[in-house]
Parts: structure tokens; C-alpha cells; sequence
């Protein structure tokens, strides 16, 4: 390319590639089946997939973020793709099934390539020697010139914030938005009008505390809708944190876009959520509270700015059914959002090369909003979210008509996230004692389930992937664990998903300067509403725990896709309760949201009161001898058998 | 003298063994000719009697019951006090309670006369096919201590009555034969009536020197 070229181009400097699924692959394991697995690799990096074991069609879901420098033609070696697909072989080495090289500068080059696509598979010289099946990967190409930490920074002064928080506020839409999924794709000059608009109306939010509360009650929405919500935020978590904010802006864009209308209407929530959030910094931890609790995802969006959001939000129904959704629902449901996402993906990721940011059309997005908004309220707060998400959409409103003069106030939101960072740090510590109790709740629900055989199985599946992201959640960060209630926080401090990617990511609140946060504050609340959360978004998201190094996967358990595994906590959690209710009747229904500390005192409660009876009782039978001594002695014949006559 | 209102001697027989071993399904088959399938742990003491004729004697059997004494209670000297026989029940399926025969042995001879009849009763034969205390044992074991020997089945009604009519016909021979000194055995006497004798315990006793 041309240095002018160059310079009006956009240039990745990361890439954030998901590994979702492989089809038609050689079958080396046992039974027809392989424990497949895939390994990400450009030039040193590498990741591995989990081993999704016994598969004919692995379906893995999780993603890895590729540090793109010198992201030219030139230097090939450090812009190739490697997606290696292995069979773990129990003795020996293990076997490649196949690998798909891909050139991302020709890749990132082509506009008009779909995101997600599928990859043939080929031999390990790179040579198409035989049929190998092909690999589904979803590839983002995202700009972060700085480390995470100075993400925030740059973002604030640059355009390419706003544009950042455009995609955020896109994300944010698709998420909350779940049935606006084609708006979601906003071409990207649309794009770029919007960005204005979103720093503007970050400027523009006239309180800081009315913006985030209405960002709050948008997050709440979201949060409400545990299942969808989570299920994309997973996603997007996955993506956020290491410097893929754009990204994350192209994928929830993707997930929404149906419509022209719902776009704008997104577009409107997502200045919303812009004013209200600083994206950048904030989306990575955001990400991963959403992916650990599910309910963050919107806000955690906006917060984060770029990458924030996952677009999947698992659909309501899914978490109803509880059981079904972890496997068989994600599967359909990722299906459709990976035709969104694709188109999504396609326009988002032209908008971040374009630089210019997707603008939203100040459409009156209130209609769409509360629509989305009232499945997700229903579910959880039902009554105080629809009042909250009319007045989010007003303040939004509002927002975008004084957003141009009051960019000075940026400063004003600066002040606002920090209190929200307070804010989020208490909704965190609260999410954490919630995970604990939701977990203790999964034990016993998982027992309850075990007595239950007719739901035993599918049960047992999700409580395998619930208690792998159980551990996970308390493991990655404790404190980010928010409670999707609370999602105010912009600035995510999520540690999750930024922990295992790379040093960048590792500082959530450091690259969530103030000044970032003023510009992206926009509270992307655009609440997807549930039902537009198809199923299929939530496996959209599915949230891949970037690993640094290990070739081989960690653990099974963990090598499931996040995304699944969100999608699976939110069902988990319905169906845990579910089954929690119908396990009742067979065990002490007060004990089985105790937890094993609480159950072990009141053990020892109960044992010390029987032993105080035991001493009643002693006292008693002692009294009770004295007087039959007394009887034997005085008058033996009160002794007499009743029924006996002498 | 009819069996139920004139006797000549009045017998205190105690029943002691394990928890569970059958006590007081062989006191109610011996005294009412029942059983009780559900019978619950016995609380208390109580006793039952009945009147047999032994030769030419009529005999009011009072037999006490109560449950299996695990630790050492009040009641446990009055128990005993005045018993002239016992009967010391096991349960053949279960090889624990005959193992702590010995303790009970032990206790019983801390608290009673010294010379009172005792027999070793292996309660529920009817469960012979679970045994695992093998009569052979139990007789050798009855014989080196100087006890009776019997097994029974309160469930089905065997030997019960030989049992408690070879303890009653025991106590007779050693009240009659002297060997056991008045003071300390004696019959007891009960309130109820004893159209036969108006005789107090004393003369019960005198009464036994007579027959």
C-alpha cells in the first residue's frame, strides 16, 4: 500500500479471532469421533482451544487476540493466521487434522469479506492434499495502538474514539436490541456521523448521575435478561479486553442489524450509552463481569467502549427451558447470529478500517428501545425498567441534540465514572457474593438434579460447564463479578477476559482514564430486549478465554467455549432454580440454598441441641426410676401389665 | 385353688438381655398368648403374671419386664430385689447380644440373691437360618456358669412355655430343697387377691417351708 494509502487507511493492530466450529474433519479419534481442538497461532502467539471431546463437528467458541505490529504485505510471517486443528491423542503425539493459513493483511484488505467465514482445512505444508473440512472462524480486526492502559488515553482525543464509541453503543445496541439485529450493521459513513453525535452527546449529557442512571437502568434491563444478555456479552468480553474495541463494535452491529429503522434506533442508545460510558478501558473488565454474570453486558459495553459487548444476549426462552439451551440451543442460536454477526461484522469492521464511525441516525430509537427493553424487564425487574428505559431513551435524546456543545463536559463524566467505578466495585463485590450463592444453589440444585433422572443428564451437562465458569469467575477477578442489577459501571474492571490475553488488557481502570470515559461515556444502554436475543446470538459470543501460551487446553471443562458456559450460567441459574424448586419436595427444600459452611452449622447447632435433650432425657428417665423404685417398693402391683390379669 | 386366685407360692422372675432380643414378646406370648410384631423398645418396668400348676402347686409366675438396662439406673436394684429367677434372653441372629450374656450375668448376680434360677434363653429360633450364635456354644456357655438352657420363639410359640414352666419348676426345687436361704428369696406377694392365702409374705414363706 501506499503511505497515502497508508495513512487514510485503517490499520489493525490487533485481531481478534474466534475459532467457533470445524466441520468435516478427518476423524482420528475413537469411534468415529476426535477430541479435537484448535490452536491459533500468528508468527510466536498461540492459543489453544479447549478440547471439545468425542465431536464430529467441534464446536469450540472461543477467541484469541493477535497483537498485529508492522501489519503490512511485507511481513507476512507476522500477519499469518495459523488455525491448527488437532486430535488429542491419548498415547503419542498428537494428530493434525488440519490447519487454515490465513493471510489477514489480504484478509483485512478485503472489505468485502464476510467476518465469520468458513476456512478450508489444509495439510501441514499449507498444500490442499486432501479433504480436510474447513474451520468457521470469526476474525476482527481491531485498532489499538496503545497498551490497554493508555487505550483509554488515546481514545479521548482521538476521533477514533468517538468511532470507538460508536461501536461501542452499536454493541450495546445489538445486545440490548436483540431483535434489531440488521440495523446493527450501520454502514460505516452512517457510522461516522454517529460518532459525532456520540461525543456530543456524551458532552451533552447535562448530569452525569441522569446518564447513569439511565445507564444503569439500562444495564439493568440487560442484566435482567440474564440469559441473553449474557450469552453476548460473553462474546464480546472475550474480545475487549486486550484492544479490540472495534471489534466488539462490529459484532454487536452485526447481531442487530435487521432493519434500518431498528439500526437507528440502536444508534440512539448507543449515544446514549456512549455519553454515559467510557468504552475503551472499561469494555474488557465489563466484558468479562457480563460473561461472569451475565447481566453486565450492556452497560459493560458502553464502559468498555469498543469491545464491550457481546451481541449475543441469550434469548429468553433459553434460560426458561433451562436444560436445552446449553447444547442444542446454542447451536441454532449461534447459527443465526453468525448470519447476523457476519453482516454485522462485515459493516462494523468497514466502518473501524474506514475510521469512520458508524453513525446512528437519531431515529426515534425509543420505540424500538422499549419494546426491547420490556422483555428483559419482564424477566427481571419488570415494572421499574420500562419507567427507566422511557427515561433513558428521553435523556438520550436530549443527550444527542446537546452532545456537540457539550463536549466540555466531558470532564463532568470523568467524575461520573469514577463514582461509578465505586458504584461498580460495590455492585462487584455484591455480584461475587451472589456467584457464591448461586453456586452453593448449583450444588444443590445439581444433587436435586441427580435425584431427578429424566433432567439428569442435560443437567449434568450444564452444571459441568457452570461449575468450570464458577471457578473461573472466582479465580479471574473476584471483584469483577458484578451483579448485572448494577451494571452502571462503565469503566469494566473486569480482570477476566484482560487477564489471560495479554498485559495490555491487564489495567481495565488504568486505560479507563477519565478523559476516555468522558468521551465514551455514553451509556450504551440500548437494552437488547430479549427477544430479539435470539438464541442464536448467545453462541454468537461465545466467549473464548484467550490462553497466552498452552498449546494443549488447560482443562476440557474450561476449554468450553465461554460463551457456552455464559449461556450455560444464565440457564444454570434458571434451571438451577428450577430444579432447586422441583428438588424440593424430595430434599429439605429450606436447606438447599445453603451452603455447605451454613449446613455444617447447623449440624453443629442441631447436634448440640440433641445433646441438651439427651440430658433432658437422662434427667427424665433418672426421675422416672426414682419413682418406679418408689412403686416397686410401696406398691409393685400399679406395675401390672394393663392387659394382663393376675 | 383356682389358677387365678389361690396359689401357693408367688415367683418373681425377671427377663434381662439386649435391647431388641425379644423380652417382652416372650413375656406377652408366655402371659397372654400374644405377639406383637411391632413391638416398640419397652419403656419403663412392668410386669405381667401368670398362674401355672406345677405338680400338685399352684404357682403365680410374676415376670418383670423392662427394657434393656444400657447403663446403670435407679430402678435397676429394685429390679432385681426379690427375683428368684431370671431369664437371660439373646437373639440367636445376632451374635452381639449373646456375647454381652456375660455382663448381664454379671449384673445380675451383683443385684439379686445369689441363688436365684437362672436360665439362658436364645430367643427367636425361628430365625435359624441367620443363626450366628450356634446353640452348642450357648450350651457350653449355660453349663460352665450353671444356667438353664433354652432356646425359644416368641413368633412362633416355642418352648416358651417349657422355658419359663423349667425356671418356675427350678425356683420350686430349690425353695422346697431348702438350698435357697428365706431371707433371701422370697415370693413375692401382690396386692391382689389371694383368696387362697390371706397370709402376708412371711407366711408365704412359712407356706413354702410347709409345702
Amino acid at each position: 500500500m501506499s503511505l497515502a494509502e497508508q495513512s487514510q487507511q485503517w490499520y489493525p493492530t490487533s485481531a481478534q479471532v474466534t475459532v467457533l466450529e470445524a466441520r468435516n474433519l478427518r476423524l482420528k479419534g475413537k469411534n468415529g469421533t476426535n477430541d479435537a481442538y484448535a490452536i491459533m497461532q500468528v508468527a510466536k502467539d498461540k492459543f489453544s482451544t479447549s478440547v471439545a471431546e468425542k465431536s464430529v463437528a467441534p464446536v469450540w467458541k472461543e477467541e484469541a487476540t493477535f497483537d498485529l505490529p508492522l501489519f503490512h504485505q511485507g511481513n507476512a510471517e507476522r500477519c499469518t493466521l495459523y488455525i491448527i486443528i488437532m486430535h488429542r491423542a491419548l498415547v503419542g503425539l498428537d494428530k493434525l487434522l488440519g490447519q487454515a493459513v490465513i493471510n489477514l493483511v489480504e484478509l483485512q484488505e478485503n472489505k468485502a469479506r464476510k467476518r465469520t467465514d468458513w476456512y478450508k482445512l489444509v495439510d501441514k505444508n499449507g498444500k490442499a492434499d486432501k479433504e480436510r473440512g474447513e474451520v468457521l472462524l470469526d476474525i476482527q480486526f481491531m485498532r489499538n495502538n496503545m497498551t490497554a492502559s493508555m487505550f483509554d488515553l488515546s481514545m479521548q482525543d482521538k476521533p477514533r474514539s468517538r468511532i470507538s464509541k460508536l461501536k461501542d453503543k452499536v454493541r450495546g445496541k445489538k445486545k440490548e436490541g436483540l431483535s434489531d439485529s440488521a440495523s446493527a450493521i450501520v454502514p460505516s459513513t452512517v457510522s461516522q456521523v454517529l460518532t459525532d453525535s456520540e461525543g456530543e452527546g456524551e458532552a451533552n449529557v447535562d448530569s452525569p448521575k441522569s446518564k447513569k442512571s439511565s445507564k444503569l437502568k439500562a444495564l439493568f434491563a440487560p442484566k435482567s435478561n440474564l440469559h441473553r444478555g449474557v450469552s453476548q456479552s460473553m462474546s464480546t468480553l472475550g474480545t475487549l479486553p486486550e484492544k479490540n474495541s472495534p471489534l466488539s463494535s462490529s459484532r454487536s452491529s452485526g447481531l442487530n442489524v435487521e432493519s434500518p429503522e431498528v439500526k437507528n434506533k440502536f444508534k440512539f442508545l448507543g449515544h446514549k450509552r456512549t455519553g454515559s460510558n467510557d468504552s475503551k478501558v472499561s469494555l474488557g473488565p465489563f466484558s468479562l463481569l457480563n460473561r461472569s454474570k451475565q447481566n453486565i453486558p450492556e452497560q459493560s459495553l458502553c464502559i468498555n467502549g469498543s469491545h464491550v459487548y457481546a451481541e449475543d444476549q441469550e434469548p429468553k426462552p433459553t434460560s426458561g427451558s433451562s436444560l436445552s439451551l446449553s447444547s442444542s440451543a446454542k447451536g441454532s442460536v449461534e447459527d443465526l447470529r453468525k448470519y447476523h454477526e457476519r453482516n454485522a461484522s462485515d459493516v462494523s469492521a468497514d466502518s473501524f478500517k474506514g475510521l469512520s464511525i458508524p453513525t446512528y441516525k437519531p431515529e426515534p430509537v425509543e420505540k424500538p428501545l422499549p419494546i426491547q427493553q420490556h422483555p428483559q424487564e419482564d424477566e427481571e425487574k419488570k415494572h421499574k425498567k420500562e419507567g427507566r428505559l422511557q427515561e433513558v431513551l428521553e435523556r438520550q435524546e436530549e443527550q444527542e441534540r446537546k452532545r456537540q456543545q457539550e463536549r466540555e463536559e466531558k470532564l463532568r463524566k470523568q467524575e461520573e465514572e469514577e463514582q461509578k467505578r465505586r458504584l461498580k466495585q460495590e455492585e462487584r463485590e455484591r455480584q461475587e457474593a451472589e456467584e457464591r450463592q448461586r453456586k452453593k444453589r448449583e450444588e444443590e440444585a445439581k444433587k436435586a438434579e441427580e435425584q431427578k433422572r429424566q433432567e439428569e443428564s442435560r443437567v449434568a451437562e450444564r452444571l459441568t460447564t457452570l461449575f468450570g465458569l464458577g471457578k473461573k469467575k472466582e479465580e479471574p477477578s473476584p471483584p469483577a463479578v458484578e451483579n448485572p442489577k448494577h451494571l452502571e459501571e462503565p469503566a469494566s474492571l473486569n480482570p477476566f477476559e484482560e487477564i489471560p490475553l495479554s498485559p495490555d488488557t491487564t489495567n481495565p481502570f488504568l486505560e479507563q482514564s477519565p478523559a476516555a470515559s468522558q468521551k465514551e461515556v455514553r451509556s450504551t444502554f440500548t437494552p437488547t430486549p430479549p427477544a430479539n436475543v435470539f438464541p442464536g446470538r448467545t453462541a454468537k459470543v461465545s466467549a473464548v478465554k484467550p490462553r497466552p501460551h498452552p498449546v494443549k487446553p488447560l482443562s476440557s471443562t474450561e476449554s468450553q467455549s465461554p460463551s457456552s458456559i455464559s449461556v450455560v450460567k444464565d440457564l444454570k441459574t434458571t434451571t438451577i432454580r428450577e430444579v432447586a424448586e422441583k428438588s424440593k419436595p424430595v430434599e429439605s427444600g429450606p436447606y438447599t440454598q445453603l451452603t455447605h459452611g451454613e449446613l455444617i452449622t447447623l449440624v453443629v447447632k442441631q447436634q448440640t441441641e440433641l445433646s441438651k435433650k439427651d440430658a433432658k432425657i437422662l434427667e427424665l428417665e433418672d426421675y422416672i426410676d426414682n419413682l418406679l423404685v418408689r412403686v416397686i417398693e410401696e406398691k409393685p402391683s400399679i406395675l401390672l401389665a394393663l392387659n394382663t390379669k393376675a | 385353688m383356682g389358677s387365678d386366685e389361690a396359689y401357693n407360692f408367688v415367683f418373681k422372675v425377671v427377663l434381662i438381655g439386649e435391647s431388641g432380643v425379644g423380652k417382652s414378646n416372650l413375656l406377652s406370648r408366655f402371659t397372654k398368648n400374644e405377639f406383637n410384631h411391632d413391638s416398640r423398645t419397652t419403656i419403663g418396668v412392668e410386669f405381667s403374671t401368670r398362674t401355672v400348676q406345677l405338680n400338685s402347686l399352684t404357682i403365680k409366675a410374676q415376670i418383670w419386664d423392662t427394657a434393656g438396662l444400657e447403663r446403670y439406673r435407679a430402678i435397676t436394684s429394685a429390679y432385681y430385689r426379690g427375683a428368684v429367677g431370671a431369664l437371660l434372653v439373646y437373639d440367636i441372629s445376632k451374635h452381639l447380644t449373646y456375647e454381652s450374656a456375660e455382663r448381664w450375668l454379671k449384673e445380675l448376680y451383683d443385684h439379686a440373691d445369689p441363688h436365684i434360677v437362672v436360665m439362658l434363653v436364645g430367643n427367636k429360633s425361628d430365625l435359624a437360618s441367620i443363626r450366628s450364635v450356634p446353640t452348642e456354644d450357648a450350651k457350653d456357655f449355660a453349663e460352665k456358669n450353671g444356667l438353664l438352657f433354652m432356646e425359644t420363639s416368641a413368633l412362633e410359640s416355642t418352648n416358651v412355655e417349657i422355658a419359663f414352666n423349667s425356671v418356675l419348676e427350678e425356683i420350686h426345687k430349690k425353695v422346697s430343697s431348702k438350698e435357697v436361704t428365706r431371707g433371701s428369696i422370697n415370693a413375692v406377694s401382690l396386692s391382689s387377691p389371694q383368696p387362697a392365702q390371706s397370709d402376708a409374705q412371711e407366711e408365704k414363706k412359712a407356706c413354702c417351708k410347709n409345702l
